[in-house]
């Protein structure tokens, strides 16, 4: 319940990050949430979608945008506080609507998606099921905790000169970068998932002579679900930073990391960096917007598979 | 399982776990001497590689010159930045849990900025701020309060009211709410933020050592790889892990530090409102 209705409230699309130890923290809690989810985001949406409070929200949220706006167009115009020049809030913002419709940017935004997504779903396909029987066996378990707990604080960036000789500087190198970080968060917070599934629930399942793999598939998985898609929030925007990271680092011919590196050699080249940084942003909102939408959808995937 | 059973596991779990991790080192050794690839250096060249490198100076305190060089920056700039990210995170996240005008007002722009990855922001910061130290540091600092920020925001919002109006019951100033309340009660949220924070920090330090830097282990990475100098390059890998590893290992034990205090300040709490 808690953890579905973060999608959707604006108070809270940010709480990507702690909701793990809070999965943690009440695993009895887990099925109910899970039953509850789809009906609690349903008359959030509708509710506060009318609400005054979401107006008010949107005022002043618009009036704060406004006012980091003036202060930049301000301390940009007077050249206050700056050691070189910065260009103003208006110049960039129409530079980056330009950008918007240019094809050679628009090739690098999807080259940095694409070996974002290459490597992120590597990491999926192999962080899911692993983590699904580290999960649910104690021995794999404790055979391998110590190897994950050494491995899991290794920072992927370091690996950008390695792959960079290894397997070139362009989509193969950006992908592994991206998995070894995707990895983690999405293994950790699917045994999170699995450990947190109601005892009562598995126990009953048995007592139904379900087999392990049935209690798997009918209690484990949709219990585990919530926790997993808040790793895939966390990891994809770890995953879109290592990305473009990796590019600015390894020296890739495209992408928005190597795109922003030539431009910011460029004479007067500042005012295209500045719009490629907002373009970022937005971009980063998309995903997260995406996912946003991906949640509410598995939320209420997995609420019809509870209620079966 | 039976309980005996596991209660025997986790007597054996470190040995068992040790004794797989020790296992697979000594596969990559067998592995890496066999193959002879240059890319990938045994362990143990690695291993000597670095004491040579960065301790082997003897007495008394054995850490050579290259070590003052390559490591000592990167840890100022990394502690400097994350300090700089928690305190500006922790002390905005409860402005915004407490004043819902001040969260409504600059809520937009803040997702704003958390979407931005650290790294695009660079080639900016050079231009604004130039070159330096600070320029690293900010950098960190910028991607590294994000999770901070969040957490306890949200944390802070989901301190139970009842907390709170037995505060105000007991008499508890704005100040005394704040470090006896709502702080320790948000304090184990605050923590996953730092954990993540911890490691973004760490991508972020190597990624901004890498432009006009003259140390550190970022510079390090890049002027060994320019140089195709494998060894080397394997000597800040493993650096930056131990790095990570053992930043890993100090949060661990500040919070369960913390934490504890948390829950004996709880106690005090109780029997503080029990005399009253």
């Amino acid at each position: 319940m808690r953890f579905a209705s973060h999608a959707v409230t604006t108070e809270a699309a940010a709480t990507d990050e702690r909701e793990a130890p809070d999965v943690q923290a009440d695993p009895g809690q887990i099925p109910r949430a899970v039953g509850t989810s789809g009906i609690g985001l349903v008359a959030r949406i509708t509710h506060s979608a009318t609400t005054r409070g979401n107006l008010r929200a949107s005022v002043l949220g618009g009036m704060g945008v406004l006012g980091f706006l003036l202060v930049w167009e301000f301390f940009a115009r007077t050249g206050l506080l700056l050691r070189g020049s910065l260009p103003p809030a208006g110049a960039t913002l129409v530079k980056s609507a330009q950008l918007l419709t240019n094809a050679s940017f628009l090739t690098n935004v999807g080259d940095t998606l694409w070996a974002t997504a290459v490597g992120f779903g590597i990491a999926f396909l192999i962080a899911i099921p692993a983590g699904l029987v580290l999960g649910m066996s104690q021995r794999v378990y404790l055979l391998t905790s110590t190897v994950v707990e050494l491995l899991r604080p290794l920072p992927p960036i370091a690996f950008v000169p390695l792959m960079v000789l290894v397997v070139g500087q362009d989509l193969r190198m950006k992908a592994v970068i991206v998995m070894l970080g995707c990895i983690w968060p999405l293994l950790t917070n699917t045994i999170h998932g699995v450990h947190a599934t109601n005892v009562t629930a598995v126990e009953t399942g048995r007592s139904f002579g379900w087999g392990r793999l049935q209690v798997a598939r009918r209690i484990i998985w949709p219990s585990a679900v919530p926790s997993i898609i808040t790793g895939v929030r966390i990891t994809i925007s770890i995953g879109l930073i290592l990305c473009i990271g990796a590019e600015y680092i390894g020296g890739s011919s495209t992408g928005i990391g190597s795109w922003l590196l030539q431009q910011s050699m460029l004479p007067q080249g500042m005012e295209a960096v500045c719009a490629g940084v907002v373009i970022t942003g937005l971009l980063g909102l998309v995903v997260n917007g995406i996912v946003n939408v991906a949640e509410v959808k598995f939320a209420k995937w997995s609420d019809q598979e509870d209620a079966v | 399982m039976s309980s005996n059973g596991i209660s025997r596991m986790r007597r054996v779990k470190p040995l068992v776990g040790w004794f797989v991790a020790v296992l697979l080192i000594l596969g990559w050794q067998a592995w890496t001497s066999i193959s002879q690839s240059i890319y990938f250096p045994t362990p143990l060249d690695v291993l000597r590689g670095t004491y040579n490198r960065w301790f082997s100076a003897g007495l008394p305190i054995f850490l050579t010159h290259d070590f003052a060089v390559d490591v000592v920056p990167s840890l100022e700039r990394l502690a400097i930045g994350l300090a700089l990210a928690v305190i500006v995170g922790v002390a905005l996240g409860i402005a915004l849990g407490r004043v819902r005008v001040i969260a409504e007002l600059v809520e937009p722009m803040l997702h704003f900025m958390r979407a931005l990855p650290g790294p695009v922001l660079i080639p900016l910061a050079l231009v604004v701020v130039g070159s330096g130290t600070s320029m690293r540091v900010g950098i960190i600092a910028f991607g590294a309060v994000w999770p901070v920020l969040f957490n306890t925001y949200s944390a802070v919002k989901k301190v139970p009211s009842g907390w709170l109006a037995a505060a105000k019951v007991a008499r508890l100033g704005r100040t005394a709410t704040l470090f006896r309340v709502i702080v320790p009660a948000a304090s184990t949220g605050i923590f996953a933020g730092i954990r993540v924070a911890t490691g973004i920090g760490i991508i972020l330090l190597v990624a901004s050592e890498l432009v006009a830097a003259s140390n550190g282990i970022g510079f390090g990475l890049t002027q060994s790889q320019r140089a195709f100098q494998f060894e080397a390059m394997w000597i800040f890998i493993v650096a930056l892990s131990v790095l990570g590893y053992i930043a890993n290992l100090m949060l661990s034990g500040v919070e369960r530090l913390v934490l504890n205090w948390n829950r004996m300040l709880r106690l005090n709490n109780e029997r503080g409102t029990g005399s009253v």
